[in-house]
Formats: structure tokens, sequence, C-alpha cells
């Protein structure tokens, strides 16, 4: 049912994230936000909690109760208007996780330790069990959670930069089915109380590459060696593996499709390969050398390198 | 007139009615993995529950 209510959102492109912890494994400081909204006393699960306790519920309310109830609760929170402005990158390194973030505070008050202002990262994997009775009310499973608090503090207005990192995470399925999202949340009334959430943001690690070629010497002449440098660069937030195909012009040798398979890690990481074709001798054409990238990430690229062409400029216009 | 003066009113029209080069809009694109203030609040909900 709560399943229902998060797909029927994300069928919506509502910017609403449904995500699940086992209760008796609280990751970071996040079931401690329920708690803070709470208050002591007896509760019966699941514990629900929207915005780091600016709403929360518990107990089970069957159906359509819940349905109704927390769907309530989503669009009241829908109609708030943000309190900060986040920018962040994910990157996935190995097994863990690092944020770059960016907060500007637009809450009207200073974020500091004294409202136990705080960024998050938390790291899910989308994951339906086998068995649908475990580990699973909203099929997103939170599988890291860290934070850093906002220290010294944050004036309305300013902006400042913050890094976050996960520990190794054994306990993913599988990784291309992880998401991330950065978040900051403070305390309204000061050092005791509810918290309420600012804004959140997605993290996603995301692939993306850059692919440069070139052709030396140019002009080059009939019979000599024309030498075909490749770099992949890999400029997003994950290793790469990556198939590289060339197809060589007619008019060299050897001829064909060269095809290599590297590794490029994140972050930065560069794949660059020389190799040297001869041009046929008698031939004074152009030669036209096309590299293709893709990846198993989803990232690609292509270049293309004209040797012995004829130079024409052009003007380059743009229709909006 | 020269063929350089016919060009150069040519792309003085084109700029006074709002054709901007490509550039431009290059410029303006967003790099993958950021959001905005532009969009509206990003709601997260939570739960905690016992598996099984």
């Amino acid at each position: 049912m709560v399943d229902q209510l998060a797909n029927e959102y994300a069928a919506a492109s509502q910017p609403v994230v449904f995500l699940e912890q086992n209760v008796d494994a609280p990751l970071g400081n996040r079931i401690g936000r329920w708690w803070a909204a709470h208050g002591s006393g007896s509760v019966t699960l699941p514990l629900i909690m929207i915005d780091s306790g600016h709403q929360i519920s518990n107990g089970y309310l069957g159906n359509p109760g819940a349905y109704n109830t927390y769907k309530a609760m989503v669009d009241a929170e829908l109609a708030r208007p943000p309190q900060a402005e986040i920018e962040a990158e994910g990157w996935r390194l190995g097994n863990r996780m690092h944020f770059d973030v960016e907060l500007t505070n637009l809450s009207g008050v200073a974020l500091s330790t004294s409202n136990s202002a705080t960024v998050h990262a938390l790291v899910y994997e989308e994951h339906t069990p086998v068995d649908p009775n475990v580990d699973h009310i909203t099929g997103r499973i939170v599988r890291a959670a860290v934070s850093t608090g906002v220290s010294p503090a944050l004036a309305h207005g300013a902006t400042r930069t913050f890094t976050l990192d996960t520990p190794e995470l054994s306990n993913v399925v599988d990784w291309t089915k992880v998401h991330a999202i950065v978040l900051v949340d403070y305390r309204p009334a000061g050092s005791s109380g509810a918290y309420d959430m600012l804004q959140a943001v997605s993290a996603d690690a995301r692939p993306a590459l850059t692919v440069r070629k070139q052709a030396l010497p140019d002009p080059v002449q009939p019979g000599k060696p024309l030498t075909y440098t490749i770099r992949v660069a890999n400029v997003g937030g994950m290793d790469l593996h990556a198939t590289v195909t060339d197809t060589l012009p007619a008019h060299v040798t050897p001829p064909g499709v060269l095809t290599w398979t590297p590794t490029i890690t994140a972050p930065g990481g560069v794949w660059e390969h020389t190799f040297v074709v001869t041009v046929e001798t008698g031939y004074t054409g152009a030669l036209v050398n096309q590299v293709e990238v893709t990846t198993e990430e989803g990232a690609t690229g292509a270049a293309v390198t004209i040797s012995n062409g004829h130079k024409i400029y052009l003007p380059v216009t743009l229709k909006t | 007139m020269s063929r350089l003066v016919r060009v150069f009113i040519l792309l003085s029209a084109a700029l006074a009615l709002g054709w901007q080069p490509a550039l431009t809009h290059l410029l303006a694109a967003q790099p993958p993995g950021n959001e905005s203030l532009a969009q509206s609040r990003l709601v997260v909900l939570e739960t905690f529950m016992r598996p099984g």
C-alpha cells in the first residue's frame, strides 16, 4: 500500500522519495529525528516520518487508512517551499560513495550546532526481496546514512560547501539500482523539539565521458605512416566499463575495425591509446576515421578525424 | 555597398531581433547531477519497520 503510493508519486513525476530502514538496525541518526518529534512513550510499528520529523505517524493504519493518511501528509509537505538551495553530486568510489554538497541557507535564521543544523546523505537501493514480507515496505532500502553538522554558523543567504563519505557498502545487491539524496535539516525551536527539513535533492552518481581523437601528421603523404591517438576521459561519478570501437578508413593498412574494452576509473580516469597505420601508396584523398565509445553504465561518446580534408569555414546559426 | 557591409547589417538586424549565438545556450546548460531551487521541495518519507 505504501508501495502503491510511492509508485503513484513516481508515475506523476512528483518530487517524493520513499525510504525504508530496519528499526532494529537503523543507520545514521535518522531514527533519532522520529523520536525527537514524538517524545518518549510506547509506539507501534511502522514508524513513519516525513521531512525529518515535520510530520510523523506510527502504527498499522490498515487500508485505505494508511494510504489516505500518508498521502495527506506528503501532499502537505509538497505545498511548502524549500528553505535552502542545495547542489549535490554523488561519486561512487569503489564500494563507497562520496558527496560534494553546496548549501545556500535561505531559512531566514542562521544554521549552526545551536539549532542542530545537519547535512545528510542517504544512499538507498531499489530492492524488492523475493519474499515480499521481508525487508520491504517501500522497495527503497537505505544502505548508508552519513551526516555532518553545520559549523561554524551559516548565516541566512550564505553558501558553504560540504563533503560526505560513506563507509564501504557491503550490503548492496545491485549497484545499478543505487541512488542517493542529500538533505539538510535543523531544529526550528533550538536545541530541542522536532526537526524540520529545509530541502533535499537527488545526488545520484552519474556516468559521463569525453572522447577526443587526433590524427598526425595532417596532411599525411601517400605511403607514409599516420598516427592516431584516442583519449577517453571519465568525467562522471562512477567507474566506466567501456567498449571503444574504431572504424579505420579505407586506403590505410591495416584496414578494418579495432576494439578495446578498458575500465576507466572515477574520478577523472583517462584511457589513452596510440596506434599507427600506413596510407595507401598513391592515395591523396581524405581519410575519415570515427571512434565510438559505449559503456555498461550508459554513457556514450564519439569523435571523428578527417585527414587531408579541405578546410572550409561556414557560419553557424542555431534556431531556438 | 560592399559585401562586408551587407553582412554586418544583416548580422546586426538578426541580433536586434533576438537571435542568440549557440554558445549562450551551451553555457547555460546545467551539469548532470545537480538540482536547483527552481524545483519544488523534494519530500522524503522514511519508514522504520521490522523485517519479516
